[in-house]
């Protein structure tokens, strides 16, 4: 029984996502900076930007110079996210081994599903026109006998639906930049490979012959590119680890530097992220504090939540927020991911403990929120 | 970064409000002393000399109370620049002689009561302090009490520019500032009553303000010079040693014994060196000869060139008897203030030249100038914006339409009504900042080191002029030049030159490539050099191929000398003077003039202007029309000169207009003459120059222009070499390769760390490869000094160079000779293998590829390699696909007067104004076939002008138009070439 791998890839996912939002961006020149740096990279580019000039790429400073007109959107991580999650679902009906790789891209384990899907060509249609369907979003599907290979495909034929036959991988592969192999990407390899200029796979292919001859050039990565250039992959398509994450945003009414402003939000989000908690009756052993700047940089700090009451959780959520916030730059959105939840437990106390004041106040807008939502109390 | 009250508004307002004396304590501080006490001379207030001292533990107001007191302040600051944790009772103890001390503090005045007599220690009543705790404090320890303004600001509600200017010091936000930060918002200009009505139980204290500014000194004078000088006898000594040295250099000079000169050199002689030896300047020329003497090409710049003490000193060297330069521009008997002698030295000798001085001087005596930089328009709107939160790109998007030196104030109309800012779209947040930043333009924002004036004081520097220390490590004074100057400190300016770099550099090559050393030589010496007259290098001037040629090489002024024709001398020095953005009209009237069109001088009695064709150029034809038609004193005149070219002392232009207009009236001269002289006169706004500067500066322009001519190779590379000049590396290597030079890539056994050049060939030198570093340069020429490499391996195995290294030498070329039967494949396998491999292993296989890198894969090398491509033009990806549809720059000439279209990649570009204060831009772009000039017009830089700042190939349509012979392309259309061929 042959193994079978589909990478599905919803192409310009973020650009696709966004559109999704927001109607009025289908017709617009749009593009997605991932910024993280200050010079950050468009990951995303309409059509329509790209007849004004922009690449994806591009640094973001030069498509402002270059074009005041095309919309240069910030990288939206919740909202892809959530888009993200929705389409794991819809992808998991197909079988029930999905790994999920970058945003908008899936693995499909489909080995011994012969007999539910007769034929992969068609199931791959099926799965692309479903995600159609529920998502309106458009994705490709590549099918071969292993992640890599599939994985490849969906990046470089255009065609929904494209099958690498077992066999046929190396040939494949041959006539591709070399830059298409992962281990390829790795500094170390790829100054080598430039350096060389060994620009196809198919130099690769030559050179991995002799092990050798790759191991001397390559080092610690000869036996990884050799698998890669003969199209080889043998890792299995494995389903996330699920963890659990509470996770709350606060998008601010307007960009700010105003620390008051700041302080309030910040309160805000300690009360949403310590209601979740009380419910649960959990800390946290991992808490990640994240600001969101204007420009798209994002800094955060992590800390760990010990106790549950509002306080302590404001405490340490005002502490992660003073550390992070090293800019002098407005801040759009702050969020805030608890994870690694273990049971809260305290010793009984005979005497009245000093903060019970502070746990029954949290216990009484706990009780607000419950009956009127989460964000009922700012 | 406290006050955002110009010191002229404060003086004005004190005197509007019937104020006799103000007191300037800016906070650990003197930083505008100077002009403070000429503003309050021009606004009748008595100055009085002051510092508010913040240190880690004390607020003190300090105040002069005679000479001597003004000393320890000067001490007192410089120390805690040193150390700002001092507290005041540690340096009052050390220093507190002639200086009334005030304080609110109550640690403070219990520290100093017993250090100080009450009679100069008071109770400082400020905005902010309780009069209750003054009083207390006042029985206390017995002391009087002063009221004080504390100002900051004009009116409370500048409050909040107050908390930016902190914010932005502080490098945070208006939130984010403490209380320490920031001053009491009652911190504003109050008139006597409002000062009653502050404190309305102190009347004692508010007379007391006055009683303390009547004791205080507030005549100031620092019109006498302090020479780094010596004693009677010293000055004595000093005096002969001048003689002796004058004429034993006058002997060099002129090739011959000093009785034999002629009588006018000897007459020149004899009356300059009475006039210096009368005023005591002997010490000073000394020391400037000794610092010249610590290198060989210098260059001296400004008035002193019009000295022949300083030509046969060889601190100078133009012959002034030749270039008829008048010493008098330089030392007058009627001239009060010592002008200074400026020094150009190698740009890569100065750093040890300023050693020298601060090892023989000794830091106590001596101290760098500094630069007072101000908030201007551009850095105002950047530095608000920071502290409001907005991004890099959103204050780019505004800043970039804001020239460097854009001086305007009315930063809001501006915004709104210029063209440039039409395509910006500002929220109500950036028109906030705007709004807020043109509040505080103007305000001194930081020190910063002078690019190489020095002040040297016969004893103790911190007695003069409070100094710090610069980041860079150097010690500087508080004060920068103008007022380095006008407090009678002696300046000398020794400042570095690229281009007497590049003129050393260059005789090295010609001397090594002759075989013979500079010193033998009977002709390639700097001294020796006698561009001037000599025919080939004047047609290199008059065809304006002067790229790379000292002061001569931008468009503008390639432009002029080709228009002109005339490069003579004199030409050149007037060309050298009258390129300056206020005389474009003139520079036009000129070349008309030069060719022929007949004219008249303004006047007859300004005869003097014949020698510019009766148009002001220089700097002592000021000062002359002035003492001819408006009957100025030789002071008067001189100050008159010197207010048109400071841009600190603009404001007083209006005065001295008026005072030429009424001098000249008066004398009879018509109405019509004198508007015209002015509007000459005028033309000298912002910066301009006196004949012996430009004449100094047309020397080394000449001699930069003969070594060009007859030495291009070594010339260019030199060039090249030391970085200088106006355009890149790429422009200058494009330049060499219109003169017919081939370039050479970096070779491991011909390169040096710099460019040589020899005959017709430029060999790049290893210092042209990206990311190379110095220490492997060093080990590949330690090692070639033993014995060029024979092969690559034996490069590999002698030198053993790391990958990255390895990789950048290679990718440069520099093994292509040594291996010339290998593709660069070949090579860079095997120099990754040699890196990689483990010594034990055995050879690696040869490379799968073999085929040689085809052009575009060179030129792509190149450019990350290099940063330009130099076997093929960048427009040459381009070429196949604009064949027949673009004209080569060579044929621009056959097409005058017709709009055509070319294809050129960015050479330099240059922002403009209109009469209408539009904006516009001159553009240098070339091809294959030549370099060729631009311009974009306002209606065509607004549309096209966002362009340029990205991109660096272009294909243009315009329109070709002749003046004096010269071309120019009036842009009507262009467009990115890279983007237009994206993906095609």
């Amino acid at each position: 029984m042959r193994r079978s791998v589909f990478h599905l890839r919803l192409k310009h996912f973020e650009l696709q996502a966004e559109r999704l939002m927001d109607k009025t961006l289908q017709t617009r020149a749009v593009a997605i900076v991932h910024s993280n740096r200050q010079d950050g990279k468009i990951i995303s580019v309409s059509n329509e930007a790209k007849e004004e000039g922009l690449y994806v790429g591009m640094s973001r400073s030069l498509a402002r110079q270059m074009n005041r007109r095309v919309l240069l959107l910030p990288y939206n991580h919740s909202l892809y996210s959530r888009l993200n999650r929705y389409l794991y679902s819809t992808v998991s009906t197909f079988t029930p081994i999905v790994e999920p790789g970058n945003l908008g891209q899936f693995y499909l384990d489909m080995n011994g599903m012969d007999s539910v899907y007769k034929n992969l060509q068609n199931t791959g249609m099926t799965l692309a026109r479903t995600v159609h369907d529920k998502t309106q979003l458009s994705g490709a599907v590549g099918i071969s006998t292993n992640k890599l290979v599939s994985h490849i495909s969906t990046s470089v034929i255009p065609e929904i639906v494209n099958e690498v036959f077992p066999g046929d991988e190396p040939s494949f592969l041959s006539p591709l930049d070399s830059l298409r192999l992962p281990t390829v990407q790795q500094t170390s390899v790829s100054k080598i490979v430039r350096f060389l200029f060994l620009d196809k796979v198919a130099h690769l292919q030559a050179i991995v012959k002799n092990e050798t001859d790759t191991h001397v050039l390559f080092g610690k990565y000869a036996k990884r590119l050799t698998l890669e250039a003969e199209g080889k992959d043998l890792s299995a398509v494995r389903p996330p680890q699920m963890k659990e994450h509470v996770t709350e945003q606060i998008v601010l009414p307007a960009d700010t530097n105003d620390q008051n402003e700041l302080y309030t939000a910040v309160n805000t989000l300690s009360g949403q992220i310590g209601f979740h908690l009380r419910k649960r009756n959990q800390t946290a052993k991992k808490l990640e504090l994240e600001i969101h700047y204007t420009d798209g940089i994002r800094c955060s700090r992590f800390g760990v939540l010990h106790r549950i009451d509002h306080a302590s959780v404001t405490a340490v959520i005002q502490r992660l927020f003073d550390r992070a916030n090293i800019r002098r730059n407005r801040i759009r959105t702050i969020l805030a991911d608890a994870s690694g939840f273990v049971q809260h437990t305290s010793q009984l106390d005979l005497f009245d403990p000093e903060d019970r004041k502070e746990i029954r106040l949290s216990h009484a807008v706990d009780a607000i929120r419950r009956k009127y939502g989460v964000k009922s109390i700012y | 970064m406290r006050g955002m009250m110009s010191q002229q508004r404060i003086l004005s307002l004190s005197a509007k409000m019937g104020m006799s004396s103000v007191a300037l304590t800016e906070v650990n501080g003197l930083w505008g002393f100077i002009r403070f006490i000429q503003y309050a001379h021009d606004a009748g207030i008595q100055p009085i000399a002051g510092v508010n001292l913040k240190t880690g533990q004390d607020d003190v107001i300090l105040l002069a109370e005679n000479r001597s007191g003004y000393q320890n302040l000067c001490r007192i600051i410089s120390s805690v620049h040193k150390d700002p944790s001092q507290s005041a009772a540690s340096l009052l103890r050390l220093w507190s002689t002639g200086l009334f001390v005030l304080t609110h503090q109550d640690k403070t005045l219990k520290d100093l009561s017993s250090l100080i007599s009450n009679t100069h220690l008071f109770v400082e009543l400020r905005p902010g302090v309780s009069e209750q705790m003054a009083v207390k404090f006042a029985n206390e320890y017995q002391l009087e009490i002063v009221a004080t303004g504390n100002v900051y600001f004009q009116r409370s509600e500048d409050y909040r520019s107050h908390q930016i200017l902190r914010a932005i010091e502080g490098n945070t936000t208006l939130s984010g500032l403490s209380e320490d930060d920031i001053v009491d918002h009652r911190c504003w200009f109050r008139s006597e009553k409002e000062m009653i009505d502050l404190f309305p139980n102190s009347l004692e204290a508010i007379n007391n303000s006055q009683y303390l500014a009547d004791r205080c000194q507030t005549d100031w004078s620092f019109v006498n010079t302090v020479f780094p000088g010596l004693s009677l006898k010293e000055t004595h000594q000093a005096n002969l040693k001048l003689k002796q040295l004058v004429q034993k250099g006058a002997e060099k000079r002129y090739q011959c014994q000093y009785h034999e000169l002629d009588a006018e050199i000897k007459d020149r002689i004899h009356y300059e060196l009475e006039l210096i030896l009368q005023k005591g300047f002997a010490p000073y020329f000394l020391i400037v000869r000794d610092i010249v003497q610590q290198t060989k090409s210098t260059i001296g710049r400004g008035s002193a060139a019009a000295s022949i003490v300083s030509y046969c000193l060889f601190i100078t060297q133009v012959d002034p008897i030749r270039y008829h330069l008048q010493f008098e521009r330089f030392i007058h008997p009627e001239r009060e203030d010592m002008p200074d002698i400026d020094v150009d030295f190698p740009w890569d000798e100065r750093d040890d030249i300023l050693e020298y001085v601060f090892d023989k001087y000794s830091e106590d005596r001596t101290a760098m100038v500094a630069n007072q930089v101000f908030l201007r328009p551009r850095s105002a709107v950047r530095e608000v914006a920071k502290v409001y939160g907005f991004s890099e790109d959103e204050i780019k998007h505004i800043t970039k339409r804001m020239g460097y030196y854009v001086s305007r104030r009315d930063l809001e109309t501006w915004i709104r009504t210029d063209s440039r800012f039409a395509a910006a779209k500002l929220d109500d947040a950036l028109w906030d900042v705007i709004r807020e930043s043109e509040k505080i333009v103007g305000v001194f924002r930081n020190p910063s080191v002078h690019p190489g004036g020095v002040v040297i004081v016969p004893d103790e520097i911190r007695k003069y002029v409070p100094v710090l220390r610069a980041p860079k490590g150097v010690q500087i004074t508080e004060w920068e030049k103008d007022q380095v100057e006008d407090s009678g400190l002696l300046k000398i300016d020794l400042l570095g030159n690229r281009s007497l770099s590049v003129v050393r550099d260059t005789l090295k090559q010609v001397n090594l490539n002759k075989g013979v050393r500079a010193s033998s030589s009977r002709y390639i010496n700097y001294h020796k050099i006698q561009p001037v007259g000599d025919i080939k290098t004047e047609a290199l001037m008059k065809a304006g191929k002067t790229m790379g040629v000292f002061y001569i090489e931008s468009p503008a002024t390639r432009q002029l000398l080709a228009k002109a024709g005339r490069v003579d001398f004199e030409h050149v020095v007037i060309y050298s003077s009258i390129i300056r953005p206020a005389a474009n009209r003139f520079t036009n009237i000129m070349l008309d003039r030069i060719h022929g069109k007949p004219w008249e001088l303004i006047h007859p009695d300004l005869a003097f202007l014949e020698e510019s064709y009766g148009i002001m150029v220089y700097e002592e034809q000021v000062s002359l029309t002035a003492r001819v038609m408006a009957g100025m004193s030789y002071a008067q005149s001189d100050v008159l000169r010197k207010t048109m070219s400071r841009t600190s002392l603009q404001h007083l232009i209006s005065h001295w207009k008026k005072k030429f207009i009424h001098g000249s009236q008066k004398r009879g001269y018509e109405e019509s003459i004198i508007e015209k002289v002015w509007d000459m006169i005028a033309s000298f706004q912002g910066y301009s120059f006196c004949k012996p500067h430009s004449a100094s500066y047309a020397m080394l322009s000449f001699t930069c222009a003969y070594l060009k001519t007859h030495h291009t190779a070594e010339f260019l590379a030199s060039v090249l070499t030391n970085q200088g000049g106006y355009y890149s590396a790429y422009a200058y290597l494009g330049e060499a390769r219109r003169w017919g030079i081939k370039i050479l890539p970096p070779d491991i056994n011909r390169s040096y760390q710099e460019y040589r050049g020899k005959k017709q060939q430029i060999r790049m030198g290893l210092m042209s490869i990206k990311g190379l570093k110095d220490k492997i340069v060093k080990e590949i020429l330690a090692e070639r000094n033993v014995g060029n490499y024979r092969s690559l391996d034996d490069f590999l195995i002698r030198v053993k160079p790391d990958l990255s290294d390895a990789i950048l030498l290679t990718n440069a070329g520099c093994f292509q000779e040594l291996e010339p039967d290998n593709t660069h494949r070949d090579i860079a396998y095997q120099v990754a293998a040699f890196c990689l491999q483990d010594s034990t292993q055995e050879p690696i296989s040869d490379s799968p590829n073999k085929d040689d890198l085809n052009p575009d894969e060179k030129h792509q090398l190149e450019i990350s390699t290099f940063g330009f491509p130099i076997t093929h033009h960048p427009l040459m990806p381009y070429r196949s696909k604009l064949d027949g549809k673009v004209l080569p720059a060579k044929d621009i000439p056959n097409y005058t007067g017709r709009t055509v279209r070319l294809a050129g990649v960015y050479i330099t570009r240059k922002e403009a104004r209109t009469k209408n204060h539009e904006a516009m831009e001159f553009l240098t772009l070339e091809d294959e076939t030549d370099i060729f000039e631009c311009v974009l017009f306002p209606d065509v830089f607004r549309e096209y002008g966002d362009l340029i700042y990205w991109e660096k190939l272009f294909l243009i349509r315009g329109k070709i138009e002749e003046s004096f012979g010269v071309h120019t392309v009036t842009i009507e259309k262009m467009a990115s070439l890279s983007t237009m061929f994206k993906g095609k």
